[in-house]
């Protein structure tokens, strides 16, 4: 990189703003895809918009790939630097900006962690309802990005849902403002478009975001199964017949080990194959029909008992060692490898299956947590990266599963995006015209192909000739263009 | 029509409809499978020809009369009407359609098996899904449910350059790619033509109720409206109507499961106090308001869109004013929990005045939309200074050039 270049970006964001010592960037040579890395070139850390724009429009002017990073919880490599490029960080940018009671909204910098939103909003009795497992960590800019999801999305719906508006800076460093307090949009629906883009058509600096008001009841359940495939059945019977609990999450009993060994230990019973973690919310009249029609669902399929969270600390338990699991199962091995995919409500039991078959067949351990009301399965397989062939075999039993969601009807990645990850799986699920629609769709908005290049789209010679290349998986070590 | 483009239609296999709607000047086909769609858009790419893409028909009311003129700027009607069929998944929850499948139709065939499909849009019988989809359209449920993009899961479309694309799928949750059809959603087709969209469905509400209180005062009305959407009474809709801005009436539907309905009613009737009425038929009701006396059948010319708290003073005293400073007739129908309000004239105001309106409501963050405007009066609104961010512009007209490079497809609907 280019000393003026790198002069004028000190001068601009100040020494707090550039990180650029080898041992400070090295913290941001991955995201939580460790298999790739990259240690960027320069990692700037603007204080606002108008520094964002500001570095972005000296970036353009001598042609640096960008890649933007909120707080590196992201699974899909998303986040992962590319070569001859620098990382933008919304780290600094961490200020609740407003919060609307009335009109049950905030508007937030882009580096505003998750859950501190939620924080903010409960003085209003409000809350931020998607809620990562990464909610500690994770930001409200890198949620947009990967249109993140979580437990409580079964029913107030992913990211995009929440989102009323955005300022974005474009790959040109000018600002988008698209926060108006607007119904609709006058036009096409540019938000729509960009949550979930990961970081391909611009780096969203505020974020205006709907709050949802704090039910008056919550209840948490807990479902013990004699098995897995049992667990599963109850919950597609629970969708069939149409009852909306808020969350429902199902944990194997090698995630309940893990977790019961754990800091997060929630007090699930160590013997079950399977539990059932479901939440419902709302008027006291709501939440006690919709328990009363989902427990004779759970008897049916042979839940051996359930439980009720007696107090909000025992919900909260129940909560922490479900959103405690990834972490947990550090204990299980040194490196986890977190797949994420969706099926058919109606297929979580074959599918889930398919997973241990697969697994089973190339001598991997899995663990299953999962948001299995929406169907979106994560399936976490244990393995050491120092190990090249078990390291080979872990990416192949994720293509497989990829492969076998698909092939019901599913699709690759239900919240954690495409990224790296699953960039060369795109074709399993589009064709090279549905393909040639969304590169479309980048170069519109980012001509020169500088935003996040070589990621979420499969390349091909005559699609994204202006970006470098960045290998596919497997393999660990330096991300080479 | 002339008789060369006539016989090459026929000649692609493509006849001009006879039955085409409301008075058009350009001959308009209705293949009956996407691969005639794609062979219509290659045509129109052949011959130069200006698409008007059509649903059903049914918006062609709102059309503005450019498109209805001899000298229309279009040359060629693509309608998918004839595409048609409907793929739902009850034990999934989801619902996809082809896009000439009528909405009432997808409606039926989801409720008969539990779940709710949404907009509901009891007004509007003849709408069909690519219709819906292209216009972005929300019904009274929005408050409960949010709009429809939010519950689009994905779209199929011919693109201007004749290939068939599709982008998300038929999946609760799915990540996968660019969210292009969250673009089509509300685009009138000027992206691309629709062919397919599928949705996120909903549990069939138990039983409804819908209470209507009139009031001299929409002070009182809104006040009151917010006062129950803040209990967990989770009205489904609410709106106010005026039908000369001295009378208004608040209406509440509540539905959902049988005990909630009842808790909810006793809430709102709390609330809303003892005159309240209760009507046995929502639908009747919704289109009584939206097609009956407020509109003689005709859509809103005009939209203010602000936050809720805005509605009252910002946008309904400003619109007052405005119409009784120059003794203009209008009715309103507000959504405050949504903070829209649509705007009933019996003409169009001129260009100084939409102006004049677009300031005063603007100086109170209320933001004024052409629905049913002629054109030179939208492109008023559009190309102020107050209009559109110059950045969203070029990003739009990016998109609308890159996905539509010739300018194939075009729609008097779309601001």
């Amino acid at each position: 990189m280019k000393a003026a270049l790198e002069r004028r970006l000190r001068e601009l964001l100040g020494p707090r703003g550039v990180v650029d010592r080898p041992t400070s960037r090295f913290a941001y040579e991955s995201d939580g895809l460790t298999l790739l890395r990259h240690t960027p070139e320069l990692v700037l850390l603007p204080r606002d918009t108008a520094q964002a724009a500001a570095c972005m429009a000296l970036l353009a002017q001598e042609g640096v790939p960008v890649v933007a990073r909120g707080a590196g919880t992201g699974l899909s490599g998303g986040a992962t630097p590319v070569e001859g490029g620098v990382v933008v960080g919304t780290s600094r940018m961490r200020d609740v900006l407003e919060i609307q009671a009335r009109d049950r909204y905030a508007r937030v910098q882009a580096g505003v962690v998750n859950v501190d939103l939620s924080r903010a909003a409960a003085t209003h009795g409000l809350f931020y309802a998607p809620d990562p497992s990464s909610q500690a960590a994770c930001t409200i800019g890198g949620n947009v990005a990967e249109n993140s999801g979580g437990p409580h999305c079964f029913k107030y719906g992913s990211t995009t849902r929440h989102i009323l508006g955005l300022v974005i800076v474009t790959a040109e460093g000018e600002v988008l403002d698209l926060s108006h307090p607007t119904v609709d949009p006058a036009g096409l629906d540019l938000v729509g478009l960009f949550v979930g883009s990961e970081g391909g058509f611009g780096i969203a600096t505020e974020v205006t975001i709907a709050l949802t008001p704090t039910p008056p009841v919550i209840e948490t359940l807990l479902g013990i199964f004699p098995s897995l495939d049992a667990a599963c059945d109850a919950v597609s019977e629970m969708i069939e017949a149409r009852l909306e609990p808020s969350a429902i999450e199902i944990l194997d009993r090698l995630t309940i080990e893990a977790v019961e060994a754990s800091v997060f230990a929630a007090g699930y019973p160590r013997d079950a194959e399977a539990v059932v973690l479901i939440e419902v919310e709302g008027s006291e009249v709501e939440v006690a029909d919709t328990i009363a029609a989902m427990q004779p669902i759970l008897s049916s399929n042979g839940c051996m008992e359930q439980r009720t969270a007696r107090d909000a600390a025992e919900r909260k338990r129940l909560w922490a060692g479900r959103k405690g699991a990834f972490g947990a199962m550090g204990r299980i091995a040194p490196d986890l490898y977190v797949a994420d995919v969706v099926v058919p409500r109606t297929r979580l039991r074959e599918i889930v299956r398919t997973v241990s078959d697969t697994c089973s067949e190339l001598g991997l351990k899995v663990a299953n947590v999962f948001h299995a009301g929406d169907g979106n399965l994560h399936p976490n397989i244990s393995y050491d990266r120092r190990d090249p062939d078990e390291v080979r075999r872990v990416l192949e039993a994720g293509e497989r599963i990829m492969r076998a969601c698909v092939d019901a009807g599913g699709s690759l990645t239900g919240e954690h995006g495409v990224g790296l990850e699953k960039r060369d799986q795109m074709k399993l699920v589009f064709s090279d015209d549905d393909l040639a629609a969304m590169v479309k769709a980048r170069t519109a908005l980012d001509p020169e192909g500088r935003l996040n290049p070589g990621k979420t789209i499969p390349m091909r010679a005559c699609m994204e000739v202006r970006t470098r290349p960045i290998p596919s998986l497997p393999g660990s070590g330096e991300v080479k263009a | 029509m002339t008789t060369s483009l006539a016989a090459a239609l026929e000649a692609d296999g493509l006849p001009p409809i006879e039955d085409a709607p409301g008075g058009l000047s350009f001959p308009v086909v209705a293949p009956d499978a996407v691969e005639g769609i794609q062979r219509a858009v290659q045509r129109a790419n052949r011959d130069g020809l200006r698409v008007l893409p059509l649903g059903g028909g049914s918006s062609l009311a709102r059309l503005r009369p450019e498109a209805l003129a001899a000298d229309s700027p279009y040359q060629l009607g693509i309608s998918t009407r004839e595409l048609q069929g409907i793929d739902y998944e009850p034990g999934d929850g989801t619902a996809g359609a082809l896009s000439g499948t009528p909405w009432a139709e997808l409606e039926r065939t989801v409720s008969a098996g539990g779940h709710r499909l949404t907009p509901w849009l009891p007004a509007s019988p003849a709408r069909s899904v690519g219709g819906v989809v292209a216009a972005g359209d929300s019904g009274p449920d929005r408050l409960r449910l949010g709009p429809l993009r939010h519950h689009l899961l994905g779209t199929e479309v011919v693109a201007a350059t004749g290939e068939h694309t599709r982008s998300g799928g038929q999946l609760v949750k799915n990540v996968t790619g660019y969210d292009l059809h969250r673009l089509h959603c509300g685009s009138r087709g000027t992206l691309a033509i629709l062919t397919r969209a599928a949705f996120r469905l909903f549990p069939a509400p138990e039983t409804s109720v819908w209470l209507t209180v009139a009031n001299q005062d929409p002070r009182r009305l809104l006040t009151a409206e917010e006062e129950l959407r803040g209990t967990d009474a989770s009205p489904t809709a609410t709106w106010l109507t005026s039908v000369d801005g001295k009378h208004w009436e608040l209406d509440v539907l509540l539905d959902g499961r049988e005990r909630a309905v009842a808790s909810a009613r006793e809430r709102a009737l709390g609330i809303l106090g003892p005159d309240t009425e209760e009507h046995q038929d929502p639908a009747e009701r919704v289109a009584h308001c939206v097609q009956g006396e407020l509109s003689g059948g005709r859509p809103a010319r005009l939209r203010l869109s602000c936050l809720p708290s805005q509605v009252g003073g910002g946008a309904i005293d400003n619109l007052q004013a405005f119409c009784q400073a120059r003794e203009l007739p209008f009715g309103l129908l507000i959504w405050p929990g949504v903070g829209q309000v649509d705007v009933f004239l019996p003409e169009s105001p001129d260009a100084a005045g939409l102006l004049e309106l677009r300031d005063q409501v603007a100086a109170a963050e209320v933001r004024l939309q052409a629905l049913e405007l002629p054109p030179e009066l939208v492109a008023v609104l559009r190309d102020s200074p107050e209009g559109t961010d110059p950045v969203e512009r070029v990003w739009m007209e990016r998109l609308l050039r890159t996905y539509d490079p010739d300018g194939l497809l075009g729609s008097p609907l779309f601001p």
